[in-house]
Parts: structure tokens; sequence; C-alpha cells
């Protein structure tokens, strides 16, 4: 369901034949939880394109933002809807020789990613049944 | 136990230091202060006896790396002393607690001087049933505490291995394999991994979920090949309630080894979440 939800908010924003054979890949995405990089590689177009497909899809509420913050090894130590509502300081894991360790970091100083997460009530109304 | 005769009371109060507040407060509830205060006075009018018992009691709360071993012929004995230390309470032919020194070699800056800093460094060895097990109190790596300038060390003294290979040597141990007494605990739901290391045929793969979730939980494909696939070094969180006060641990069971890294709060958990993993092996 969700899934046929997503392809319908992509297909909104994209001509026509975007999304022809594409249905295998987008199977595969979360709608929980997915990145401009898996919108712009399953549509085959540049960043850019992907991105104004995002940005539009967020203002008219068929996607949210999300923002996440990354330990320095790239794991997400939390995520939230903005980077103010992020916690101030996280606790990462460190591994040195082999073992590991638990480190505090301020968020601030920790790099920050991007995701998407499909809007389900907003998508209910573009939602069109598999034929 | 010459080593902690000889030992001045800096030392002493550095190895005590080792120890979460408050058990130090629990086992002298008279003495106020800070932790270093306590410490301190402690240090100063305790017997080197009574210090190696606080010592030997309390050890099961503080952070470990635990080295699981067998031998072949299961004859297993405690030795009589470690790398640079020696015995300084046996408890019945099972169980004996050792301290050994760590010497690190400090250089300070501005002005530029050179100096040490020591620790007693507790390690206990066990025999339960076919298992021998060596357990150090993982040692403070930030040592800046201790100093008001900035330093750079320059040596860190012995390390774990300067202790456990020649015990190994010596006493014919071999690591003990852990993997069937951790996966039995990851299916019974006793604990979930959130960052495993895991052979496949081709290749050496990694998984680190986001924000600690779960493997078992949220990717139940990834547990299923995890289930039969040789483990490194994974860090499995203790599910509510059932490790007490025992929350996070990483086990590499290919090396028999298990790291306790947070400090617990109820002695004997720890003892215990060992128990349960050689139980179930």
């Amino acid at each position: 369901m969700l899934f046929r939800r997503f392809l319908t908010v992509i297909d909104h924003f994209t001509s026509v034949d975007v999304l022809a054979g594409k249905e295998k890949a987008l199977a595969r995405l979360n709608p929980e939880k997915f990145y401009l990089e898996n919108v712009r590689s399953i549509l085959g177009v540049s960043h850019s394109i992907a991105k104004r497909i995002c940005d539009t899809a967020v203002r008219q509420r068929f996607f949210s933002r999300h923002v996440e913050v990354l330990c320095p090894d790239g794991s997400v130590a939390a995520s939230a809807e903005t980077e103010l509502t992020l916690p101030e300081v996280v606790t990462c894991w460190i591994e040195e020789n082999g073992q590991l360790r638990e480190q505090k970091f301020l968020t601030s100083a920790l790099e920050k990613s991007t995701f998407y997460r499909l809007n389900e009530e907003s998508t209910s109304d573009l939602y069109r049944p598999a034929t | 136990m010459a080593i902690l005769d000889k030992a001045t009371p800096q030392d002493l109060k550095r190895l005590l230091q080792l120890f979460p507040i408050a058990r130090l407060r629990e086992a002298w509830p008279e003495i106020k202060g800070t932790k270093e205060e306590l410490c301190h006075l402690v240090a100063s009018s305790l017997k080197p006896t009574d210090i190696a018992q606080f010592v030997d009691d309390s050890l099961s709360l503080c952070k470990q790396h635990v080295f699981v071993f067998t031998r072949d012929d299961g004859r297993l004995a405690l030795p009589a002393s470690i790398t640079d230390g020696e015995k300084v309470r046996e408890v019945a032919d099972d169980h004996a607690l050792y301290i050994t020194r760590s010497v690190n070699q400090v250089v300070l800056k501005d002005p530029l001087e050179e100096t040490t800093l020591e620790f007693l460094w507790p390690v206990r060895i066990e025999i339960r049933g076919p298992y021998l097990i060596v357990r150090f109190v993982v040692l403070e790596k930030n040592l800046g505490s201790y100093f008001e300038r900035s330093y750079y060390i320059g040596n860190r003294g012995i390390d774990e291995g300067d202790v456990l290979e020649p015990l190994v040597e010596s006493l014919t141990l071999v690591s003990a394999d852990l993997h069937k007494g951790v996966k039995q605990l990851w299916a019974d739901g006793f604990m979930d991994s959130c960052r495993t290391r895991y052979k496949t045929p081709v290749s050496l793969a990694s998984e680190i979920m986001d924000e600690e979730r779960g493997i078992r939980e949220n990717k139940p494909e990834l547990y299923e090949l995890l289930s039969e696939s040789q483990l490194y070094n994974t860090l499995f969180f203790i599910l509510e309630g059932q490790g007490r006060s025992v929350e996070v641990m990483s086990v590499d069971p290919s090396r028999g080894f298990i790291a306790f890294l947070r400090y617990t709060d109820d002695l004997g958990d720890t003892d215990r979440v060992i128990q349960k993993i050689l139980d179930s092996n």
C-alpha cells in the first residue's frame, strides 16, 4: 500500500514514463525512511532534479523531511524532524584497537544527514489502487 | 602481598578510584566528601588485606575485559603470579585476585617535563567448570584528569596481551569459543545486537543499526544469516529486566572475549551474565 502511494507521489512530480520499469527498485525503498540519493538513482535523474522533486513533495506535504545526526564512524545516533529538536548531546560508540567505548559528543559538532518519509495522510488522496 | 604493602597512599587511592562512587559510599558510609577525598582517607587508613578484599568483592561492578579459556585436557589451575604482579587474595582454589602495575610514561608540556603515572591494576582469575576466566578492570584511557597541563603519553606500560601471553603459554590454554552460548541468549530474547561484524563466504561484513535498534527485532532476515555466521566483535544490549543492571556488552565469540562497557549497579550482575553465556555454551 505505502509503496503504491510512494510511486503515485513520485509520478505526480515527474513525466509519465519516468517510472516505467522501476517498480522493482521502488519496492525496495522503505517509505518510512529514504534518502535523496534513493530517489535520484531510481529515477535516473540528476541530484538537483531529485532535490527539486523532494522539496516540492515536502512543500505539498506528501513527504516530510527529517534530519539525523551521524557519529564519527557514520552511524546514526539520533533523528528528529529538525536540527533544533535533535538532542544537544549524543553518545557514540568509538572503536579503538578492536575495543568499543562510549563517547559523548555535542550534536552541533557532528555531521547531519537529511532523509524523507512518506506522509501517509497527505498521500491518501493521491492513492490509486493497482490496476 | 608485597605489591600492596609497598604501594604508596597515592597508588592505593588511584586503585580505589577505579570503583563506582556508590560502591565506595556503601562500603564506608561514615566517610563523607568527594570521591577523591573518600579514596584518599580509605587508602591512608586501611590494611592491604582489607583493600584486597574490597577490590575482589567489588570488581564485578567495573568496566571489564573478560577472556575465557579452556584447556584440552581440562586440567586447570590458578597461576602463582602474573606479569609484573602477584596474587593478593585467593578464595578456595577456584578464584584469586592478582594486582599488577601499569606504568605510563607521560610527557607534560609547557614546560616540557617527563613523568610517570602508575596504576595498580586488578585482575581476577577464576575457574568455572571447564573454563578459566581472566577478568581485567578497564583502566581509564583519558589521563587528563591527573594533570593540570597538556600532555602526551610516551608508553602505556603493560597491556592485557602482556598478562595473557605468558598465562596461555604456561597453562597451555586455548580461547573458548562462545558462539553457541551467545547465539542461544540472543535467540532466547535475553539480548539483541545493534552492531556486528561477521564473516560471509567472500567478505568480512558489518552492520550498524540506526539509533541502536536491535537486529533481531528490526532485520529478521539478517538475524537469520547471523545466527549461522561466524561473528566478530558484536555489541549487545541486554533487554530490560534480563541482565539486572548489566545494560550492554560486546562479545568477540571466537576469541572468548566479553567486554562489560559500563559500570553496573549491583554486585554479581556481570558474574551472572558470564555464567549465563557459559551455561548455554
